[in-house]
């Protein structure tokens, strides 16, 4: 089946199977193998995407879920502004996500600082699809504030 | 060198592995369907070079040929253009086994290692009163699949053979694709492919398949890749130890014996009887003490590093059996330590005999913290018992010294090497496999040109993989952090002195290890974690609640990096032992410098063993010796518990 998206900015015509998962589409049809992982449904958390803004993973999402929605990629978001904030963030908390599951876990704060969650259990539970337990909680919490904080700067100083 | 081509998916072929599903089966036929040319399957008998390939002179099989050894070996590879079509095309393919009768002898196995000093004859006048105290202390064999896929890509370039892999020892990726194909070593080129190897995953696999990738490249004549992924396995491990003590507490002898389960193909036995003998050796003061450390194979999945090769495994050990002996001694466990271990270490051949000063100061530091003492003296009074609360708690503590790299007896052997020169253009070049750290690299360039050309870390160049890189050895128990950094530092020291002495170019090759010590190990920082677990009556799902630590290492270059990369292991020591992580799981982790120069501790050694042996005491604590086996699980809490909820 045919299928139209947006993958990470750009708008795509795709013609697959309509149940291949998202995760698969971006390493073998898109060539976005270096972000996302394939587990085959062990749910290990390390192929998160946002779909419309909302963190997903996208092993669980089949293609003709995506059609006329907007992904976006770690591959596409590693060259925001966005990613900037969160790369500030994990240097002024001294912590961040191991290489396994950077990208996954950078999605996700992306996120909950876009979408400004601040309740601590909320982080901790939508962290909490990442099954690798590499980053201490405390710090996870304080990585979403600090990002919070300096993307809210920002906005002010740009405002 | 040729850099990695940008392949068209449609120009190359997509690989996956078929396994055997048990061990001991005897691969009876195969029936492959009809196919085109598109397609191609690799079993052992379609190597143009050898099915089995070395690692430090050990043989290590690439696939099963008749029978397999373990369950998880490669039976077959089998190559599409795609990866959907692979897996259609397996769905197709008959494989006919049958178990095999008796368990085949799969590796030679180096003889049990003894180690001991002193003899103590308990006398006989009725007077003295001695205690024997036993304790039994089991990890179960690991072999789990990480969670993240890796590729092994391999192409030609005219005669050139290139392989794009994650791995941690290069040298080993390019002779077993060499042992595998009959390629010859000069032209292969191994180009290293970033990986986060928790468990040293990536040692010995990526090898493996490179060898399959490379072996369909030379018959298909495209690229190819293989998709897999990696298997974490820690060896099953028994150690029994007695020891016997005055009436007092006192420990007078002790008898040691360590078993370990390497599963079908062990990868440095010697090394790994070594290292577990260095854990063994306990810190109180003995009379006699007898170790003996053996190692046997059997059907199960070929364990590897995991991180650790034997020590943190021993000293958990230890630190387990020095519990038992506080709670014969009616002590707490901090408490015993204090009235049994002297101030310095006994001299041993594995271990030097250095202060404990600083080891007991890390325990202070973690006990007051955690106000140990009371919460261990309030769940004694439990006895297995889950009361109205509906749970039960434990709490436990371990403490030990770190140790780095490879022993003195194996570093001799091995020759792992680098080679710097200082050259005429005034530059200088590192010839060496270890490329695959870029932030390491980074700092290594900046503390050469400290060296030799202050200021220009730009002149510093690392000369790329190619048939001339110098063998470095693997990159396994931090030996290309700690123990190849200082090595860099005092080549790069003496490069310095020799570019104003010698006609340019100058060059200086040296060893990849420490400087050999006159003990297998130097000790390098210390530390103590305790760690309270609980629990629960309704589910039996083992919960940490709380980890203290407290570290001390020589000389810490960047405190955030250091707490960061500790309080990563203690998650992932956790984790892999079985122990739920609940979302409000606080860490306590505090770390001192001691500022003297000196090597530097493997972080991952020294966490694992504290977690384990942390873990161990506050299972023991809650639920007695059967609950106190590592990887724990709700299932294993339940049958020890039993339906009653008692001990």
């Amino acid at each position: 089946m045919k299928i139209d998206c947006s993958i990470d900015g750009r708008t795509l015509t795709l013609s697959l199977n309509s149940n291949k998962p998202l995760s698969l589409i971006l390493s073998e049809n898109i060539g976005d193998g270096s972000a996302v992982n394939h587990c085959k449904g062990q749910m290990c958390g390390l192929c998160a995407v946002l779909v419309d803004g909302k963190p997903m993973l996208s092993c669980m999402v089949p293609a003709f879920e995506i059609r006329g929605k907007e992904i976006i990629t770690f591959e596409g978001f590693q060259k925001t502004r966005g990613m900037k904030d969160i790369e500030k963030a994990y240097e002024m908390v001294g912590a961040a996500p191991c290489p396994d599951c950077y990208e996954s876990k950078t999605m996700i704060f992306e996120s909950l600082i876009s979408d400004g969650v601040s309740e601590p259990d909320e982080i901790l539970k939508e962290l909490s699809i990442i099954r690798c337990h590499c980053l201490d909680p405390e710090d996870a919490v304080k990585i979403v504030l600090k990002g919070i904080d300096i993307r809210r700067k920002r906005r002010v100083r740009r405002s | 060198m040729a850099e990695r081509k940008n392949f068209s998916r449609y120009n190359m072929r997509c690989g996956i592995l078929i396994r055997a599903e048990e061990e001991a089966l005897h691969v009876k036929e195969i029936k492959k369907p009809e196919t085109d040319s598109r397609y191609l399957f690799l079993t052992a008998s379609d190597l143009p070079g050898s099915n089995t390939i070395h690692i430090l002179d050990r043989p290590f099989p690439l696939m099963a040929s008749e029978r397999s050894a373990f369950s998880g070996e490669i039976i077959m590879a089998l190559f599409a253009p795609d990866y959907e079509s692979a897996e259609i095309m397996r769905r197709e393919l008959k494989i006919e086994t049958e178990k095999a009768e008796n368990a085949e002898e799969t590796a030679e196995l180096p003889s049990a290692l003894e180690y001991g000093w002193g003899e103590f004859t308990p006398q006989e006048d009725g007077e003295k009163k001695y205690k024997s105290v036993e304790t039994e202390f089991r990890l179960r064999h690991i072999a789990e699949p990480s969670l993240r896929n890796y590729t092994v890509t391999a192409w030609m370039d005219n005669a050139n053979l290139h392989i794009e892999a994650p791995c941690e020892w290069m040298e080993l990726v390019r002779s077993a694709v060499s042992e595998a194909t009959g390629y010859p070593r000069k032209n292969i080129h191994v180009h290293p492919a970033r990986y986060a190897s928790k468990h040293d995953e990536y040692l010995t696999a990526p090898a493996v398949l490179a060898a399959l990738a490379a072996t369909a490249t030379i018959k298909t004549g495209l690229p190819t890749e293989i998709r897999d992924t990696a298997v974490f396995s820690r060896p099953g491990i028994e150690v029994k130890r007695t020891t016997l003590t005055d009436e007092d507490g006192k420990p007078l002898s002790e008898t040691v014996s360590m078993s370990i389960d390497m599963g079908a193909y062990p990868i440095m036995p010697d090394e790994y009887q070594r290292q577990a003998m260095a854990g063994l050796i306990p810190p109180y003061p003995l009379k006699e003490f007898k170790a003996t450390v053996s190692v046997k194979t059997s059907g199960r999945y070929p364990a590897s590093f995991a991180g650790s090769l034997g020590y943190s495994e021993a000293l958990a050990s230890t630190e387990f059996h020095i519990s038992r002996l506080a709670e014969e001694a009616s002590m707490t466990p901090y408490q015993y330590r204090l009235s049994m271990e002297k101030e310095k270490r006994k001299f041993t051949d594995y271990l030097p005999g250095f202060e404990l000063e600083e080891q007991k100061e890390t325990a202070a530091r973690a006990v007051q913290a955690s106000t140990y003492e009371r919460k261990w003296s309030a769940n004694m009074f439990q006895k297995g018992d889950f009361s109205l609360l509906g749970y039960i708690r434990g709490i436990g503590m371990a403490t030990g010294s770190g140790i780095s790299g490879f022993s003195t007896g194996f570093s001799k052997k091995s020759g792992f090497s680098a080679v710097m020169t200082f050259t005429q253009k005034g530059n200088v070049t590192v010839n060496t496999s270890a490329l695959c750290h870029p932030g390491i690299m980074r700092k290594w360039k900046k503390i050469i040109s400290d060296r030799v050309i202050p200021g220009h870390p730009e002149h510093v160049m690392f000369l790329d993989y190619s048939g001339e890189t110098a063998d470095t050895g693997p990159d396994v128990l931090s030996r290309i952090t700690a123990s190849f950094t200082s090595q860099l530092d005092s080549a790069a020291k003496n490069l310095a002195v020799l570019k104003e002495s010698e006609a340019l170019p100058v060059s200086l090759r040296f060893d990849a290890e420490n400087t050999y010590y006159p003990c297998e190990f130097e000790n390098a920082g210390c530390g103590t974690a305790i760690c309270e677990i609980m629990i629960s009556e309704s589910d039996y799902t083992p919960v940490v609640t709380e980890l203290w630590a407290a570290l001390t290492f020589p000389e810490i270059l960047d405190e955030s990096t250091l707490l960061g990369s500790v309080k990563r292991a203690f998650l992932t020591s956790l984790s892999e032992n079985g122990v739920t992580i609940p979302l409000d799981f606080r860490m306590h982790i505090t770390i001192n410098a001691t500022g003297v120069e000196g090597p530097v501790a493997a972080i991952g050694e020294l966490v694992r063993a504290l977690t384990e042996g942390a873990l161990a005491n506050a299972l023991y604590q809650a639920g007695g010796k059967d609950a106190a086996v590592l990887p724990t699980s709700a299932r294993n809490l339940e049958e020890v518990f039993g339906k009653g909820g008692k001990v």
